[in-house]
C-alpha cells in the first residue's frame, strides 16, 4: 500500500503540502468515527419518532466537519513519547468536549456543564450519570439520544485512538505506543505484525463480543432488541450506562443479571487472552496468572460480601447472593451497573453493612485486568504489590536468600516492579487528593471518598449520598463535578497522558 | 530489643559457654524496665494517699525479681540470627504489656481483661485510646504508671527505629539521612545511651515548658511523659481542663512539635551543631506541613481559635492524639485532611507513628520518578533523600511499609465497619490505631464502647503500627514455622 502511494506523484505532492501533526490527524479521525455514531443515533431517533432528531443530525454534521477540517489537511508527524501522550490526551479531551454537543443542542440538562459531565463519563466508561435529581430522568429521553449515550461508552471502551490507528497505515512503532498509551494497563501485546492490523483485530474482537452479549440479552426474557444492544455497548466496554433509571434493576430478573455478570467478567478480562482463545488456544486463561488472580479476587470478594449481608440478617440468603455477587462483579470490573429495584432494596449497596462497602471500595481501586476495557489500577498491579511484600517478608527472615519477584510462574524484573509501584503511588496520591479536594468543596466525607475512587477508577456509582440509585447532581456541587470530570479522564488514560499532555506542545513552542 | 550480633560476638572465644534461652536478656530487660517505672509509681502514689501503693510495690518487686532472674540466668548466646532479633523485639513488648495488664487487673481499673489489655497496649504503643472513662478518679500511682507505659513505649519505638529498621534496610540510616544517625548510634550500646539521654532531655524540657506555663507539677510530669512519647494519655477525660489557658494550649502545640522532631536532629541541636539542622529538608517540610495544615484548618472551620487549630494539627501530625473526637466539629474537608496527616506522621526519626515525613518525601520522589521514566524510559533516576541516594533495600522497605500500611488500614476498617462505625468512621479509626494517634480520630464518645471485634482489631493495629509492622509479621511467620513445621536452629 505504501509503495503504490509513493509511486502516485499527485498524491506525493499532496502529502508534502499537508502539515505534519499527529495530534490533529488522530483527533480528526476519531471525531469522524464518533460522528458516524451520532449519525446512527440520529437514525434511531428518527425511526422511533424521538424528539431530538435535529440536534443529533446537527451535531453529527458539525463533528464531521470539524473532524474533516483537522484530518484532511494534516498527516501523522512526530511520534516521540511526549507527542504520543499529547495526542492521546488531547484526542480524548476534544472528543469528550465535542461529544457533549448532542446533549447541548437537545437541551437535555438544566446546566450546560452537566452535558460535559455526561459526555466525559460516557467516553471514559465511568457510567456516573447526572440524569435524575433536578435534571430530567432517563426515561424522558428519546431512544436515539440514549443510543448515542451508550455508544459513547462503546467508543471509549476500546478507545478512539485505537480506532484511528486501525486506519492509519504509516505510524509504525509510534502506532503501538499510541495504542499502549491509550489501552488500560501497563502493556499492550501485538495481535498481528502490523500495528494497524492489531488495532483492527482488537476492534473486530470487541465488536464480536458486543454482538454476542446483545444476542444473549435479547434471547433472555425481558430486554428488547434495542435495550439489548444498548446494554451490550455498555457491558463490553465495562461502562455501566443504562437506558433505564433503575439500571439493571428495571428488569428485576436473575437471568438478565446472571448473563450480565458473565459478560462483565469477560469485558474486564484481557482482550489479548480473548483473541488467543478465539484463535483456538483455550488454555490461555488457565495459564494467565493475572486471570487467576482476577477470578480469585471476584470470587473471594463475592463470598465475603454475601456472608456479611447474610449474617447481618437484613436479607434472605438468595437475595444476599444476588445483590452481593452482582454488585461485586459490577464494581470489580469497573462497570457500575446497579441491580437495585429502588432505594433500600438489597441491590442498593449504600444501605449495606459498612464492612461490605469497604470491600467494594477495595474493588473500586483495583478494577479489572490489564488490556481490558475496565478501569482502576488493574489486578496486575495488585499482584505485583502483593508479591513485593511477600518477598520482603521472606527476605527479612532469610536476608541472604535470592528471591525473585514472581507472578505465578513468570519472573517480574525489578525495574518493571519499580515502575508498577511508582504508578500505584501516583494513583493512590491522586485518589486521596481527589478525596480531599472533593471534601473541601463541601461534599460529605463518605460521598467524596466514593466519588474520587469511583471517578479515577471509572466505576460509576459512588458511596454515601450517591449510590447506585442516585444521580451525581444530588451529592456533588458543580465545582465538585468539575473535579470528577478531570479524575475520570485521568483515570481512563491511566494518568500519564493527561499529566504529560503539555510537554509536547511546550517543546514545539520552544522549537 | 534485638541484641546486635556484634555485642554477642564479643563473648570470649574458647571459654565453654553455657547455653541459655535466646530471648532471656530481652525478656529480663523488659521486666526490669517495668519494675523501675512501677517503683516510681509507688512514690507518686504515696504523694496522694497511697491507695494503690501496695499493689504497685508488690508488682514492682515481682517484676524486678523476674527481670533479675532472666537477666541473671542469661549467659549470652552465639550470634543471634536476624529473625531472632525480631522475635526478641516482639517478645519484649508482649512482656511489658503482660506486666501492665496484670497490674490493671489486680487494681481492678479498667475493669475486665479486654479493657485492661487494651489500656496496656494503648500505653506501650503510645496511642491515646484509654479504656478509663474517668481518669480524674484514679490515684496518682496509676496515673503515673499509665503515663510511664507511654514513656517506655516511646523510648522503645526509638530503639526500634535505630536498631531494628536498619537490619531491614541494611543501612544504618533511618529517616534522617544527613549522617546524623551514625554519630547518634555508632553501636548498639551507645545508641541506647544516646537515645535515652536525648529522650530524657526532651522530656525534661517539655516538663519545664508545662511547669512554666502554669500546669500543676503532677500534671506537668505525666503530660510531659505522654507528650515526649507522642502518646496522648491524659489525667483528665476533658483535655481542656488540663490545657486550660491559651498559653498552655500554645505550649502544648510547641511541645508536641518538639516531640515530633527527629531524635538525631535534637541530638545535634543539643550538641550545638546548626548546619545539619538548617540543611534538613525533612525539617522544613515538617514545619511547612504544620503551618499549612493549621492555616487550612482555620480557613475551613469557622470560629476556631488559632491556638486550638495549632494544637489539634500538632496533636494529629505527631500522632500524639491529645483531644477528643474531631468529627464533632471538623468539616468534611478537615476530617479528611486530619486522616491523611495521621498517616503521614511527623519526622522519620521521632517517636511519632505514621509513615514519617522522610518516607512521604521518598514516596513522592518514587511517584515523580515514574513520571520522568514515562517520558524518558531509559533515564537513570536516582532517588535521593537529603542529598544521598537511597539504597535499593531502603526503597524496597519504604514501598513495602506503604503497601502494608494501606492493606492494614483497609483490613482494620473492614473489621471496624462490621459492628462499630460507618465507612469514614471505620477508616478514620483504623488510621488512628495503626498510626498510634487514637483520640481525635476515633468517632466515639469513648473508645471503651468498642465491640469485641473492634477491640481485637484496635489492639492488633496498635501493636503492628508501633513495631513498624514488618518485624512483627516476620516474628509471627518465623514462630509459626518453628512451631508447626519445625527446623533446626
Amino acid at each position: 500500500m505504501k509503495l503504490s502511494r509513493e509511486r502516485d506523484t499527485s498524491l506525493l505532492v499532496h502529502e508534502r503540502r499537508r502539515a505534519g501533526s499527529t495530534l490533529a490527524h488522530v483527533a480528526g479521525l476519531a471525531l469522524l468515527w464518533v460522528s458516524a455514531g451520532v449519525m446512527i443515533s440520529a437514525l434511531v431517533e428518527l425511526f422511533t419518532d424521538g424528539p431530538d432528531v435535529t440536534p443529533l443530525m446537527l451535531s453529527a454534521g458539525l463533528m464531521a466537519a470539524l473532524g474533516l477540517a483537522m484530518w484532511a489537511p494534516t498527516k501523522p508527524g512526530r511520534t516521540d513519547t511526549a507527542t504520543i501522550f499529547a495526542t492521546v490526551a488531547w484526542t480524548w479531551i476534544i472528543v469528550s468536549v465535542i461529544g457533549a454537543l448532542p446533549y447541548l443542542f437537545a437541551d437535555t440538562f438544566v446546566r450546560w456543564d452537566d452535558a460535559f459531565f455526561e459526555s466525559i463519563s460516557g467516553f471514559s466508561c465511568t457510567g456516573s450519570t447526572v440524569f435524575g435529581g433536578d435534571n430530567p430522568a432517563i426515561h424522558e429521553q428519546g431512544a436515539g439520544l440514549l443510543f448515542y449515550r451508550s455508544m459513547t461508552q462503546w467508543y471509549g471502551g476500546m478507545g478512539m485512538v485505537v480506532l484511528a490507528v486501525a486506519v492509519l497505515p504509516f505510524l509504525g512503532v509510534g502506532g503501538l505506543s499510541l495504542i499502549s498509551a491509550e489501552a488500560p494497563g501497563p502493556s499492550s501485546d501485538r495481535l498481528a505484525p502490523r500495528v494497524s492490523q492489531t488495532a483492527r483485530r482488537l476492534w473486530l474482537l470487541y465488536a464480536g463480543i458486543t454482538t454476542l452479549i446483545a444476542l444473549a440479552l435479547w434471547l433472555a426474557p425481558g430486554p428488547t432488541l434495542y435495550e439489548s444492544i444498548n446494554y451490550a455497548f455498555t457491558t463490553a466496554s465495562t461502562g455501566g450506562f443504562s437506558v433505564h433509571d433503575a439500571s439493571v434493576g428495571f428488569y428485576d430478573s436473575s437471568v438478565v443479571e446472571a448473563i450480565l455478570v458473565i459478560c462483565m467478567i469477560i469485558g474486564g478480562a484481557n482482550f489479548t487472552l480473548h483473541w488467543r482463545a478465539v484463535m483456538g488456544d483455550g488454555g490461555v486463561y488457565r495459564r494467565s496468572g493475572e486471570f487467576r488472580t482476577y477470578l480469585i479476587m471476584l470470587v473471594s470478594a463475592s463470598t465475603i460480601v454475601v456472608a456479611i449481608l447474610w449474617f447481618a440478617g437484613d436479607f434472605a440468603f438468595a437475595k444476599s447472593v444476588r445483590a452481593g455477587v452482582f454488585n461485586v462483579v459490577s464494581l470489580g470490573t469497573s462497570t457500575g451497573f446497579g441491580n437495585a429495584t429502588g432505594g433500600d432494596t438489597p441491590g442498593d449497596f449504600v444501605g449495606w453493612v459498612p464492612a461490605a462497602l469497604i470491600v467494594l471500595l477495595v474493588l473500586m481501586v483495583f478494577g479489572g485486568m490489564t488490556g481490558s476495557t475496565s478501569g482502576g489500577a488493574k489486578v496486575f498491579r495488585l499482584h505485583v504489590g502483593v508479591a513485593h511484600v511477600r518477598r520482603a517478608l521472606r527476605l527479612a527472615r532469610n536476608p541472604r536468600a535470592v528471591v525473585p519477584l514472581k507472578l505465578g510462574d513468570t519472573v517480574v524484573p525489578d525495574a518493571v516492579a519499580a515502575r508498577v509501584i511508582g504508578f500505584m503511588f501516583l494513583y493512590s496520591g491522586l485518589a486521596l487528593s481527589g478525596w480531599f479536594v472533593l471534601a473541601l468543596l463541601g461534599t460529605d466525607a463518605t460521598t467524596a471518598l466514593g466519588g474520587s475512587f469511583s471517578a479515577l477508577g471509572n466505576m460509576g456509582p459512588a458511596l454515601g449520598e450517591v449510590g447506585p440509585v442516585n444521580s451525581f447532581v444530588e451529592g456533588f456541587s458543580r465545582p465538585a463535578r468539575g473535579v470528577l470530570m478531570v479524575l475520570m479522564l485521568v483515570g481512563r488514560l491511566e494518568l500519564f497522558p493527561l499529566l504529560l499532555m503539555f510537554v509536547a506542545p511546550m517543546r514545539s513552542l520552544q522549537r | 530489643m534485638s541484641r546486635p550480633r556484634r555485642e554477642l560476638a564479643q563473648l570470649e572465644p574458647g571459654r565453654p559457654q553455657r547455653r541459655s534461652w535466646v530471648y532471656g536478656r530481652s525478656v529480663g530487660d523488659a521486666f526490669a524496665a517495668c519494675s523501675v517505672v512501677l517503683a516510681l509509681s509507688v512514690v507518686a502514689d504515696l504523694t496522694d494517699g497511697g491507695g494503690d501503693a501496695l499493689v504497685l510495690a508488690v508488682s514492682a518487686a515481682v517484676s524486678g525479681l523476674l527481670g533479675a532472674l532472666f537477666v541473671g540466668s542469661y549467659r549470652g548466646h552465639r550470634p543471634l540470627h536476624r529473625r531472632d532479633g525480631y522475635v526478641a523485639l516482639t517478645l519484649t513488648w508482649i512482656v511489658m504489656i503482660a506486666v501492665s495488664t496484670v497490674v490493671y487487673l489486680v487494681i481492678g481499673t479498667p475493669d475486665g481483661f479486654t479493657h485492661a489489655l487494651h489500656e496496656s497496649v494503648a500505653g506501650f504503643t503510645t496511642t491515646n485510646s484509654s479504656m478509663i472513662v474517668e481518669p480524674d478518679q484514679l490515684g496518682r500511682g496509676l496515673l503515673f504508671w499509665r503515663a510511664g507505659t507511654q514513656w517506655m513505649g516511646g523510648f522503645g519505638a526509638l530503639i526500634v527505629l535505630i536498631s531494628v529498621i536498619p537490619t531491614i534496610t541494611e543501612t544504618r540510616d533511618f529517616g534522617e539521612r544527613t549522617g546524623l544517625a551514625q554519630s547518634l548510634a555508632p553501636s548498639a550500646g551507645s545508641a541506647i545511651r544516646n537515645i535515652g539521654g536525648v529522650y530524657a532531655a526532651v522530656t525534661l524540657l517539655i516538663y519545664a515548658m508545662y511547669d512554666l506555663a502554669g500546669m500543676g507539677w503532677f500534671n506537668a510530669i505525666t503530660h510531659s511523659m505522654t507528650t515526649a512519647s507522642t502518646g496522648g494519655f491524659s489525667t483528665s477525660a476533658e483535655i481542656d481542663t488540663v490545657f486550660d489557658s491559651t498559653a498552655l494550649i500554645w505550649t502544648g502545640a510547641a511541645a508536641m512539635t518538639i516531640a515530633g522532631l527527629s531524635i538525631a536532629l535534637v541530638f545535634w541541636m543539643i550538641r550545638g551543631a546548626v548546619q545539619p539542622v538548617l540543611r534538613s529538608v525533612e525539617l522544613r517540610v515538617y514545619l511547612l506541613v504544620l503551618i499549612a495544615a493549621t492555616g487550612l484548618t482555620l480557613l475551613i472551620n469557622d470560629g476556631l481559635a488559632v491556638s486550638d487549630a495549632a494544637f489539634t494539627v500538632a496533636s494529629v501530625v505527631t500522632t500524639t492524639g491529645f483531644g477528643n473526637d474531631l468529627a464533632t466539629w471538623a468539616s468534611a474537608g478537615s476530617l479528611v485532611m486530619f486522616m491523611l496527616l495521621a498517616v503521614g506522621g511527623a519526622m522519620g526519626g521521632s517517636a511519632s507513628g505514621g509513615l514519617g515525613i522522610s518516607r512521604m518525601i521518598a514516596l513522592n520522589d518514587i511517584a515523580r520518578r515514574e513520571i520522568t521514566l514515562e517520558l524518558h524510559p531509559r533515564a537513570v533516576v536516582a532517588l535521593k533523600g537529603d542529598g544521598r541516594a537511597y539504597g535499593r533495600k531502603s526503597i524496597d522497605y519504604i514501598v513495602d511499609l506503604e503497601i502494608l500500611t494501606a492493606a492494614l488500614v483497609m483490613l482494620g476498617a473492614a473489621i471496624f465497619a462490621l459492628f462499630d462505625f460507618d465507612v469514614i468512621g471505620a477508616l478514620s479509626s483504623s488510621i488512628a490505631y495503626l498510626s498510634t494517634t487514637g483520640g481525635p480520630l476515633i468517632p466515639l464518645d469513648h473508645p471503651s464502647a468498642l465491640s469485641g471485634a473492634g477491640q481485637t482489631s484496635a489492639i492488633t493495629l496498635m501493636f503492628l503500627g508501633r513495631l513498624a509492622i514488618i518485624p512483627v509479621l516476620v516474628a509471627c511467620y518465623d514462630t509459626a514455622i518453628r512451631v508447626f513445621v519445625g527446623y533446626r536452629r
